[in-house]
């Protein structure tokens, strides 16, 4: 298995605790400051329309909660395809810095007859990951242990060339607690 | 047919074409739909399948596909087979169905003139000789995402109804319907619903009308679908009970609006060459589909339907000068201060803004983006164009401070070493000042945002060199005509040194054409791309430069015969379905035919904007983003964008016409281009200032018609020729 950026041994490695902490409580300080600075120059409504906005994105991929433990993997569902609609020739999956083999990790869109394993995906057999549906994902031989992980998906379109990523964090659920 | 006399349909059509989109807009909504007269819409989009039908308003797309079923006497009728009609107007849809049972049906959708939303109007009338129960049900997905984020769709809604109608609500976003007469029945995802407040999944909104017909008898149901973001929607919860008793006027509002503007614009007569003219009153039409003015504050042009139809800083760029050619100098200015009054005031990296830059994209809320390379250098050229067509120069006065914030930005990007204005990296930021919010990320690795945004073209792209060389130029007009006493900051930037470097750092004598890009460090990038033609027309290379470019461009590699391409096809990463790194793009077929009549090639310019006028009369109207690079097929494609309209408009009265404004000084030049064997044209109206100025040229000479309140100088070539307030003269030509 190959590793991505922010993998243990990545660039996440060092930058444990306090340092993390730190960028994140500079982070929001930052946050804070550009929305004082949106305010004060296009208006209060500027900022609600684009804290709408920014909530809405957060919220409308990955279905909470939905990473669970099953019988020798995990699964998640997403809502919605992360910022690029329509169909995609390659898409990859990796928990915690580790890339899932394509061979492992099978994907349910919508209302689609059958989950499609990702080494079947190509340009010629793109996946359309549908909107307002749910699609789910299975990787099989992720450790189920329950703990926070990080989850990233890369996609790539058909049509327009840019690798497109989305990441989440979550509470990896056992298998039996409640969806 | 309500109200008036109907004016020529758009589109006629006796029986069901379901795969042909249509489009009817309002200033603030608007339904797409097919012309099989159902509101559904299904489109290869990114390659895969989406159905765009339903309801659009305030940059929030309301509604999913809004169904419509008729049961007579139990039994389901096809009203895709039964459809008779279909009259298309940009303003409306009229269908008419005849049923087996002998019930006729005439369906109208109208986007609502005075307010948010779509009307939907049914007229039965029941011809049969025996009574018979008929149930009309109408069903409708919720949808409530703003347009610009692309492909989400929340899945959590708020919903209640009473006597109003059906109010549902997602995030800042809501959604009303409501009927006359009210509805038998409702439901929820299929299920009989009282209308009590429900919160969570919900798929589909029902109505249900049941209704007894005898023969002869008739029935209408009028339905309307309204809102966007809650806190702009006007009239509150009552506001669809009153907009359903309006539905009468519903139709004739709409038209009105739409020929009262037509009747401001110009008129074009090519005799020789009627595909141009015909394609010239559609592209008309386009353009105004893509106006919008969805809330107070917001004035301008939509980019494009169905995916992106709200405010796209570039896409109005584009499309502005079209607007002052249309005569419709309000609506350029409104626009104008809408774009400036979103100009970022200081660096905000979440909004991947920098100070003094322009917007990238626009939608109520108001939600704002900013981040490419480009957009902000178009307006100074823009503003100069709004104050030659109107004479207007306290606009520049207005927005003095803005275009000071333009020069400090322009400066900004300006390489210090070799004086190039660089492109690239303006999103990165973004992703830095996002790293360390939250629990879910996500980006776009696109590490670049010139016009052509999914393809890499770092440091120096050749036409944003030509884009500063016209916005400094530009801004020095401008600068007379401020204040003088608050002078902007001087500039380091040298239009003439861009100018050379243009000439010869992106020489490619391999080519005879121009690289597209350089590297910071000086390395070409060696792709063949239509863009360098930019320079051609901007008369930055000599004109056997500009000739051996044009020669180069229309090559087959790069020239189909549905328009160019975005990238050579011998290049390496060529991909005829990439977005910008092979596809066919109609406005790259306009640059073309700009830079063809640039260089007095008026017989080839007139065969590129032929061109484009076939994919107009064969889009019934509407006007393709984009086309596979192999194939005139559209791919990944919005079936209208401003793109693919304006520059067309501009190119037949800048070039083919060869019409220059300067209001200001009562001049109108004109250098017309006509091909070789024509023996006439005229347009008639073109707005200069305060009066309309009609031309009618043949071979030689040029008879001027002018109403405005004072003298109007007209220049050709040579001669100069003073036209009297509400007079008329005969300008000689050079042959």
């Amino acid at each position: 298995m190959d590793s991505f950026p922010g993998a243990p041994g990545g660039y996440g490695a060092g930058r444990a605790g306090a340092v993390v902490r730190f960028a994140r409580f500079r982070a929001d300080l930052s946050l804070l400051r550009e929305g004082v600075d949106v305010a004060v120059g296009f208006g209060v409504r500027s900022l609600e329309g684009l804290g709408g906005v920014a909530e809405f994105l957060e919220h409308a991929v990955y279905e909470p909660r939905s990473f669970r433990a099953i019988d020798q993997g995990v699964t998640f569902t997403l809502r919605n395809p992360p910022l690029r609609m329509g169909a995609f020739g390659s898409i990859r999956v990796g928990v915690d810095g580790v890339w899932t083999p394509p061979s492992q990790v099978s994907v349910h869109p919508g209302d689609a007859p059958a989950p499609i394993p990702l080494d079947q995906v190509d340009r010629d057999r793109p996946v359309t990951l549908p909107i307002g549906l749910r699609t789910a994902f299975v990787l099989r031989g992720v450790d189920p242990t329950p703990r926070r992980a990080r989850v990233r998906l890369e996609l790539l379109s058909v049509a327009i060339p840019p690798l497109v990523w989305y990441e989440f964090e979550d509470e990896l659920r056992a298998a039996s607690s409640a969806p | 047919m309500t109200g008036g006399r109907d004016p020529p349909p758009l589109v006629r059509f006796d029986r069901a074409q379901p795969g042909v989109p249509l489009l009817v807009t309002g200033l603030s909504a608007a339904a797409i739909l097919s012309a099989d007269g159902s509101l559904r819409c299904p489109r290869e989009t990114r390659g895969g399948l989406i159905d765009w039908g339903g309801v659009y308003s305030q940059g929030v797309r309301l509604t999913g596909p809004w169904d419509l079923g008729i049961e007579v006497e139990g039994s389901p009728a096809d009203l895709s087979a039964s459809l008779r009609s279909l009259l298309a107007w940009r303003w409306a849809v009229r269908t008419r169905h005849l049923l087996a049972s002998g019930l006729e049906v005439e369906q109208t959708i109208v986007p609502l003139s005075e307010a948010p939303g779509v009307g939907r109007r049914l007229r039965l009338r029941h011809t049969g000789t025996s009574p018979v129960s008929v149930v009309v049900r109408s069903e409708v997905p919720p949808f409530l995402a703003p347009v610009l984020v692309e492909g989400l769709k929340p899945y959590e809604f708020e919903v209640d109804a009473g006597a109003s109608g059906v109010h549902c609500k997602s995030g800042a976003h809501v959604l009303g319907l409501a009927s006359a007469p009210g509805p038998s029945a409702r439901t929820l995802d299929g299920t009989e619903w009282s209308g009590e407040r429900r919160v969570g999944e919900i798929g589909r909104i029902g109505a249900r009308y049941e209704l007894a017909l005898t023969p002869g008898a008739a029935a209408r149901i009028d339905e309307v679908a309204w809102g966007g973001v809650a806190s702009a929607v006007p009239g509150g919860a009552g506001y669809g009970g009153i907009a359903v008793a309006a539905a009468d006027a519903w139709e004739a509002a709409g038209r009105r609006s739409w020929t009262t503007w037509l009747a401001g614009t110009p008129s074009l007569s090519f005799p020789s060459d009627p595909l141009l003219e015909q394609a010239y009153d559609l592209a008309r039409g386009a353009l105004r589909a893509l106006y919008t003015h969805p809330d107070p504050e917001i004035t301008g042009l939509v980019a494009g339907y169905p995916w992106y139809c709200a405010l796209w800083g570039r896409d109005l760029a584009w499309m502005l000068p079209a607007v002052l050619w249309m005569g419709d100098a309000d609506w350029a200015q409104e626009s104008l201060r809408t774009i400036f009054r979103y100009q970022a005031t200081r660096s905000i990296p979440l909004l991947a803004a920098e100070s003094g830059e322009l917007p990238m994209q626009l939608s109520p809320g108001p939600v704002f983006l900013f981040g490419t390379s480009d957009t902000t250098l178009y307006y100074p050229e823009v503003l100069r164009r709004f104050v030659g067509h109107t004479g207007r120069g306290e606009l520049v006065g207005e927005l003095w401070p803005h275009l000071g914030e333009v020069v400090r930005w322009i400066d900004g990007k300006v390489d210090p070493i070799d004086g190039l204005f660089t492109n690239g990296g303006e999103v990165l930021a973004l992703r830095d000042a996002a790293e360390g919010v939250g629990s879910v990320h996500y980006g776009i690795d696109a590490p670049d945002t010139t016009i052509w945004d999914s393809a890499d073209r770092r440091d120096h792209a050749v036409e944003l060199q030509v884009l500063v060389h016209d916005a400094r130029r530009a801004l020095a007009d401008l600068a007379a005509l401020g204040p003088a006493r608050e002078p902007w900051p001087a500039s380091r930037v040298d239009p003439a040194r861009i100018a050379e470097a243009v000439r010869t750092r992106y020489a490619w004598p391999e080519e005879r054409y121009l690289f597209d890009s350089l590297a910071r460090n000086g390395t070409p990038a060696r792709r063949l791309r239509p863009n360098a033609l930019r320079a051609v027309s901007a008369g930055l290379v000599d004109p056997d430069v500009g000739r051996a470019m044009v020669d180069r461009a229309l090559q087959p590699d790069l020239a189909t015969s549905w328009g160019l391409r975005t990238l050579s096809d011998r290049d390496p990463s060529y991909d005829p379905q990439a977005y910008h790194g092979g596809q066919v793009w109609t406005i790259a077929t306009a640059w073309a035919a700009d830079a063809a009549f640039a260089i007095g090639d008026a017989d080839r310019g007139v065969a590129l904007l032929r061109t484009i006028a076939a994919r107009l009369v064969e889009e019934n109207g509407l006007a393709n983003e984009c086309y596979r690079g192999d194939r005139p097929e559209p791919f990944d494609s919005c079936f209208l964008l401003g793109f693919s309209v304006a520059p067309f408009l501009g190119v037949l009265f800048e070039r083919l016409w060869g019409l220059t404004p300067d209001a200001s000084d009562g001049r109108l030049r004109v250098a017309p281009k006509f091909p070789a064997g024509w023996a006439t044209a005229s347009v008639r109206g073109v707005r200069i200032g305060a009066g309309r100025v009609d031309l009618t040229w043949t071979p030689g000479s040029l008879q001027v018609h002018w109403d405005g309140p004072a003298p109007l100088a007209v220049e050709a070539g040579t001669a100069r020729v003073r036209v009297e307030a509400g007079g008329s003269a005969i300008v000689p030509l050079g042959r």
